[in-house]
Formats: C-alpha cells, structure tokens, sequence
C-alpha cells in the first residue's frame, strides 16, 4: 500500500471513529433500572383488575408482578425478554396491547369472526331470530377492541386461517393447560364455521377457567351455532349467576328460555332492555316479548 | 375438600402442594394449623413463585399432570364437581 493511501485510510478510521463518538454523545442516556421496570409493569395488564396496568394496581398479584420485573430487570433481562416471559407464562392477554400480529391477530379478529359466524347460523339454521340476537351480543363483544385507539381490526387470508388453525391445535396439544392457546384455536375454528369442533374447544377453555365471561359466552355462542343449544343454557345459566346485570348474558340466556317457553326468559330480556334502554335491538327483543310463546318443540323452523 | 381428595387418591399418585401466596412462615404456618392442612405447603413471600405460575386470583388451583403439564386450573375455591371433573380424571386412570 503506498504512503497516500495508507494515509487515507487512517483518515477514514478517524473520520469514523469522530462520527461513532457524536452519535454516541448524541443519543439520549439509556434508561435507568427503575424506568424499564417501570415501563415492562405499564405494558401489562393486571390480571386481577379491570382495565388497569401492572404499574399502577396495587392488587397482591400485581405488586408480585411487579417484584418480578424488578428482579428480572436487575438480573439483566431486557425489558422484550420480560414481556416474552410473561406473554409465555400468562398468554397474550397479558399484553394491555396485544399487537395485530402474530396471535395477538386474534384479539382483532375473532369478535369480527363471531358476528359472522352468527350471521352463517341465521343463514345455515333459520333460527333467524335467535342468531341475529347471538349477533348483537358478539356485536357488544366487539365494540371493546374496536373502540381501542391506535389499532384496528386485520383481515385473515383463508389460507393463513387455516395454517393458523393447525398451528394452533400442534401447540394446544402440546400445551394443553395454555388457557389462551385453547381459546386462540377455539376462535379460529368459530371463524372458520367450524363451530362444533369451536365448541369444544370452548369447553375445554370453559374447564380451565370457567369465571371468564368471554370464554362463557363464547362457548355458549359455539353451542348455539352448532344447534346444541341445550348444552349452552348450563353455562349461560352459570354466568348469569356471576355475572347477574351482563347484557350479554342476559340477551342470550332470555332469548333462549323464551325460546323455550319459559316466562323467566322474558325477565331476564327485561332485565336486559333495563340495563340497555338504547339498544338497537329494543324492538326486535320488544316484539319477543308482546309476542305470544313459541311451539314448544324448538325443532320447529320456518322458511 | 381437597384434603379429602389427597388422601382418597393418594395411592393413585396424587400429590397436593400448597403455596402461601404473599405470605410469612408464621401465618402460613398457623393457617395450615387451623385449616388442618396434611400435604405440604411452602410460603412465597414475594409471590413471584405464584406469578411463574402465572395466577390471575386468589385462591387458584392447578393440576399438573403425570409429565408435568398444566392441564387444569380453577379461579375460586374448589368444588366436589371440579375435582370430579378435572382431578380425578388426571389422577385415576380409566379402567
């Protein structure tokens, strides 16, 4: 190499070096301990509260939670490893903003799937009064991700559905106690019309954590799409037990005692227009109401 | 009613560990003592032991199975028809 280049080649290294020492004095300080703990805890969701972050509950689990980021964070896990930790640990839904892709995809696309897999049962069943009632009430389900800023519903190939569905029965296989694999894999059959094999995959979820609300309803709804409406009454019957004011619960467990002739039917839809004067099936539930009681075989379809 | 499950199956190889979630020894120890607990159970007094569990309430039930896989959970205290339902599946083999 001769003298000059040798010289610009030194050049170049200093230049760079210059370069490398200005970014670096640049950029802003790397945050302390304290605020990336802080930041893992504001990106989670206590499990035990509503709507309300690790960082701020002062619920047992959360102050547990929060210990754990801090010995985590000290112990040199990047503020990403603790969030896969604990997205492995309690499922996506421990994410306050589970992403659009991935499974968290199917936070956004499931409460759009069930309205229509509702939408196939009136068509398939010519139950059209029960499964337009099944739609409103997934459509209440799904005014909670819709009404969640800075995201917004995703739309699935049906080929990447269907990979999606065998991906999530290998994994629910081999996890069979993963509450939100079961429930993942249930949604993505329901989204698919393959609402029998939902149902039991609703069950199954049902089993793990039968006090979750969505799940109850969820199940009920698969049940009912999948013409096995009796099976559904025990568990709406269950959740409106926990959940006595849920207009959800009560939509569906009144329009299916109703259906069934039971004058206990027509309170709870009562109840319902209580709790949801402004609900835009008022009218239709009203109709149901005035109207006299159905055969009592609910084997009886019309055209 | 889960004492009575740990000691009916006992012999079928289901063993029972309660964990104090938040808890110190002394109160632990003295909860054990009036409930007339039998199976062991161990304090975790910062309750991150409970969080790699990944409990969402208290109490919470978990059954592990043979290979060590959670194949149930219950939120709440316990039932005769949860543990009809989802232990004694797990614990009893069907014949």
């Amino acid at each position: 190499m001769s003298r000059g280049r040798a010289l610009t080649a030194v050049g170049v290294c200093i230049l760079v070096a210059l370069v490398g020492v200005i970014i670096a004095l640049a950029a802003p300080s790397a945050p302390s301990a304290e605020q990336r703990a802080r930041d893992v805890a504001e990106s989670l969701r206590c499990p035990t509260c509503v709507a309300e972050s690790v960082a701020d509950s002062q619920a047992p689990v959360a102050i547990a939670m929060r210990a754990l980021i801090d010995d985590r964070v000290h112990r040199g896990d990047s503020p990403d490893q603790i969030l896969s930790w604990f997205r492995r640990q309690y499922g996506e839904g421990i994410l306050l903003d589970p992403g659009a892709s991935g499974i968290g995809i199917l936070f956004w696309v499931i409460p759009v799937a069930i309205v229509i897999v509702a939408a196939l049962g009136a068509a398939g069943r010519r139950r059209w009064r029960l499964a337009t009632f099944l739609g409103a009430a997934a459509a209440a389900l799904i005014l909670i991700p819709l009404l969640t800023p800075g995201e917004s519903p995703a739309v699935v190939a049906e080929e990447d559905q269907v990979d999606g569905i065998d991906l999530l029965t290998s994994a629910a296989e081999a996890h069979p106690g993963d509450l939100d694999l079961r429930r993942g894999l249930a949604d993505a059959l329901a989204s698919a019309g393959r609402s029998d094999e939902a149902a039991d995959e609703y069950a199954a979820a049902y089993r793990l954590d039968p006090g979750d609300r969505r799940i109850a309803l969820d199940y009920a709804g698969a049940l009912i799409t999948s013409g096995r409406a009796d099976e559904a009454l025990p568990v709406l019957e269950s959740a409106h037990a926990r959940y006595p004011d849920d207009a959800a619960v009560l939509l569906l467990l009144g329009t299916l005692l109703d259906d069934r002739g039971s004058p206990r039917g027509d309170d709870l839809l009562r109840r319902y227009l209580e709790l949801e004067p402004e609900s835009a099936l008022r009218d239709a539930v009203e109709t149901r109401l005035v109207a006299p009681g159905p055969p009592a075989s609910s084997g009886t379809e019309s055209g | 009613m889960i004492r009575d499950a740990a000691t009916r199956w006992e012999d079928d190889g289901l063993r029972v560990l309660g964990i104090n979630f938040r808890d110190n020894a002394t109160t632990a120890r003295a909860f054990v003592d009036s409930a007339g607990l039998t199976f062991p159970s161990i304090v975790d007094a910062d309750g991150s032991l409970s969080v790699e569990w990944g409990i969402t309430g208290i109490p919470q039930s978990f059954v592990v199975d043979a290979d060590g896989v959670i194949v149930a959970r219950r939120i709440g205290p316990i039932t005769a028809e949860w543990i009809d339902s989802d232990v004694r599946p797990v614990v009893v083999a069907p014949r």
